[in-house]
């Protein structure tokens, strides 16, 4: 990586397409978490990178840079929060929430896997069919009826087992968490 | 409290309506217990969103990604960090293209279409060039999205377009009284701001290949940004051409000006009238454009005169030229003056024809392509009368009598000029001068002919000032001659200004 940033750094632009490549899926978790639509999330993605290149030459070498560029990424996200936060959508009580959440790196990067672990033990608990669901819907990224067809149920079946799994998420992930989860954020 | 549930759920999946937005609000807004949940619930949806993107390694993914997705985002980066991409060019797309990606043309739809229904905020998107510039603007640039669809979950189709012959352009209106020509055929897509911009632009051309004509009348307010793999563009008023090759992009602005953006220098580039500037590795040059005088008529034809010349026009900006139009009825002597080509209309009138002398039309030292025949004595290109110049009837081929010289532009034998049998316009040329196509089965009349600088002419004109060219374009013809027939006016145009 260090190597990479060096060629980068010395005009090889070109290279910095590995950079994209690589972290993206790393950047994409974080600016998903605003649940904002897709355009504002690619452009938030997108944006990212093209600051990570302009202050590439501040990253220092030796340093976590997949972390350095997450926390690109949460800057951008807390600004479009802060922005968002202003304008009374429907997602404005959340994303006020995930800002108070953005408040420090290391607890943004500590939550986030805690909630991923969390989360991915309770699918484990799902029913085949529930999770099967949700893996379509969420991984395959597939519409309902497309679902319904690959579990053999009618769509409005299909997005009750959805809806009932996520609601089972929920009540299994607020158990496990450690903290309260979300007492402080009301 | 299962109703809040529900509710958010709703939300998450889009699907929730004004008067349930309502109730929401009502029910988390009343009970801390529910506000605690609908937090929650969306927070469960974020997790399950983002487990699609699996926490990477930091080991360098150094080859283009099976993802569409994930490739265009890596072109649209590096073209925003200014260097062209290698990865998604129409032309030079390797993998890609002919991968996962063969249906290369219906692309940016395909995108669009396999995405309908699915979550919103899972959609790939496909419109990266524009995205990443749209975002590195800031919150002002991201307003004007989601741009022409304005629907969620679309994006902007980037598309070859392509006139249908004989038509060598098609039209396209912008908005804010600007106007696009695509010169033949370009790759392109086209975004209006939803909003009155901040920064004034109110539409965005993505071009990826091709050549367009923007014309805008001064006085508005608004500008028109173009985005090619090589950089940014920004016109207002006036008339410009935008070229997209692989290698760089080119604007020839005509009037009015353009600027462009880099980011090595703190101010665009501005690029005045009658300038081109050549955009290419994050530089911009700028030279002063060539100038051509395009001497136009009236000649009552069957085909509007206006229309013959047109043709003409557009073929002469898009092979770089800024061209001025004058009516063969106002042509002044100083028109000729600092031009680097005079092009002669098939359908000039025949009141040219007694002034050729005064106009010091036939000794100017500008090269002079003639596709007028009763105008070819007069600049001393064939001998006097009907024997020695005209046009043919009912024939659509032309043979290749010097297949050596640059204005055979490498045809040979017979070639099919025109889609239709119709008149070809002739010239029997004096020895001075190369006879490159004639007439088929009649060697003598030359179709395409021309002298170089200093080879002797035929009274009046003792030896050519300039290069001189004849070239067969006739008024009612000129709407079917097929592309070998604009290959050879190319080659006509471009030998008669290369000395």
């Amino acid at each position: 990586m260090n190597e990479l940033i060096r060629r980068v750094l010395a005009g090889e632009a070109a290279l910095f397409g590995s950079i994209v490549r690589t972290y993206s899926p790393d950047v994409l978790r974080i600016v998903i978490l605003m649940l904002a639509d897709r355009v504002l999330t690619e452009n938030i993605v997108q944006q990212t990178f093209v600051n990570v290149y302009e202050h590439l030459h501040e990253f220092r070498q030796g340093e976590d840079f997949g972390r350095w560029v997450r926390a690109i990424a949460r800057n951008l996200v807390r600004d479009e929060l802060r922005r968002s936060a202003r304008e009374r959508g429907r997602m404005a009580r959340y994303r006020s929430y995930l800002l108070s959440k953005f408040s420090s790196d290391d607890e943004a990067e500590r939550r986030e896997q805690r909630l991923a672990d969390v989360l991915s033990g309770c699918r484990g608990k799902l029913s085949p069919v529930a999770a099967k669901a949700l893996r379509l819907r969420y991984e395959e990224e597939l519409p309902f009826n497309e679902v319904a067809a690959a579990l053999g149920r009618s769509p409005e079946a299909t997005r009750q087992i959805v809806t009932r799994a996520r609601m089972a998420l929920r009540q299994c992930m607020q158990e496990q968490m450690d903290e309260p989860w979300n007492e402080s954020s009301i | 409290m299962e109703r809040v549930l529900d509710l958010t759920l709703k939300l998450a999946d889009e699907g929730l309506t004004a008067d349930e937005q309502g109730e929401l609000e009502r029910l988390i807004e009343a009970e801390p217990l529910a506000r605690r949940r609908h937090l929650q619930m969306l927070e469960v949806e974020a997790a399950l969103r983002s487990t699609r993107h699996a926490r990477g390694s930091d080991t360098l993914l150094t080859t283009p990604s099976p993802s569409l997705e994930e490739e265009r985002r890596v072109a649209a980066v590096l073209q925003a960090i200014g260097r062209p991409s290698r990865l998604f060019s129409w032309k030079r797309g390797h993998r890609l293209r002919t991968g996962a990606l063969a249906a290369g043309a219906a692309l940016a739809v395909a995108a669009a279409v396999l995405l309908i229904g699915r979550p919103a905020q899972h959609r790939s998107d496909g419109r990266s060039t524009v995205m990443a510039r749209a975002a590195s603007r800031g919150p002002a640039a991201r307003r004007e999205q989601p741009g022409i669809a304005g629907r969620r979950g679309w994006s902007v189709a980037v598309l070859p377009i392509e006139a249908a012959s004989p038509a060598d352009h098609v039209n396209l209106d912008l908005g804010d009284s600007a106007s696009l020509e695509v010169r033949g055929r370009a790759v392109l897509g086209i975004e209006r701001a939803a909003v009155a911009p901040d920064d004034g632009i109110a539409s965005r051309v993505t071009l990826e290949e091709g050549t367009v004509a923007f014309q805008r009348p001064a006085g508005s307010p608004a500008r028109t940004a173009f985005s090619t793999p090589h950089g940014e563009v920004l016109l207002r008023s006036g008339r410009a051409l935008v070229r997209v090759t692989a290698e760089q992009t080119r604007v020839d602005v005509v009037e009015g000006e353009a600027q462009i953006p880099l980011r090595t220098e703190s101010r665009p580039v501005v690029v005045a009238a009658h300038h081109s500037a050549t955009v290419s590795d994050g530089r911009a040059v700028v030279v002063a454009l060539p100038s051509a005088l395009f001497i136009t008529g009236h000649d009552p034809g069957r085909v509007p005169s206006r229309l013959v010349d047109q043709l003409i026009w557009r073929r002469l900006e898009t092979l770089g030229f800024g061209v001025d139009l004058v009516d063969d009825r106002d042509l002044r002597a100083d028109h000729l003056q600092n031009r680097s080509l005079v092009v002669i209309s098939p359908a000039v009138s025949g009141s040219i024809h007694g002034r050729i002398q005064d106009l010091a039309l036939s000794s100017a030292r500008v090269p002079i392509l003639c596709s007028r025949p009763t105008l070819f004595p007069d600049l001393g290109m064939t001998g006097p009368g009907k024997s020695n110049a005209g046009f043919t009837n009912m024939k659509t081929y032309v043979t290749i009598a010097d297949p050596g010289h640059p204005l055979a532009t490498g045809f040979e034998g017979e070639i099919e000029v025109l889609d239709a049998a119709m008149n070809i316009g002739w010239g029997v040329p004096g020895p001075g001068a190369t006879r490159v196509a004639v007439i088929r089965d009649r060697a003598d009349h030359a179709a395409v002919f021309g002298y170089d600088r200093d080879a002797p002419m035929l009274p009046p004109v003792a030896r050519a000032p300039a290069r001189r060219v004849g070239f067969f374009l006739h008024p009612t013809a000129i709407h079917f001659s097929n592309a070998r027939a604009w290959q050879l006016f190319d080659a006509a145009v471009k030998w008669a200004v290369e000395e």
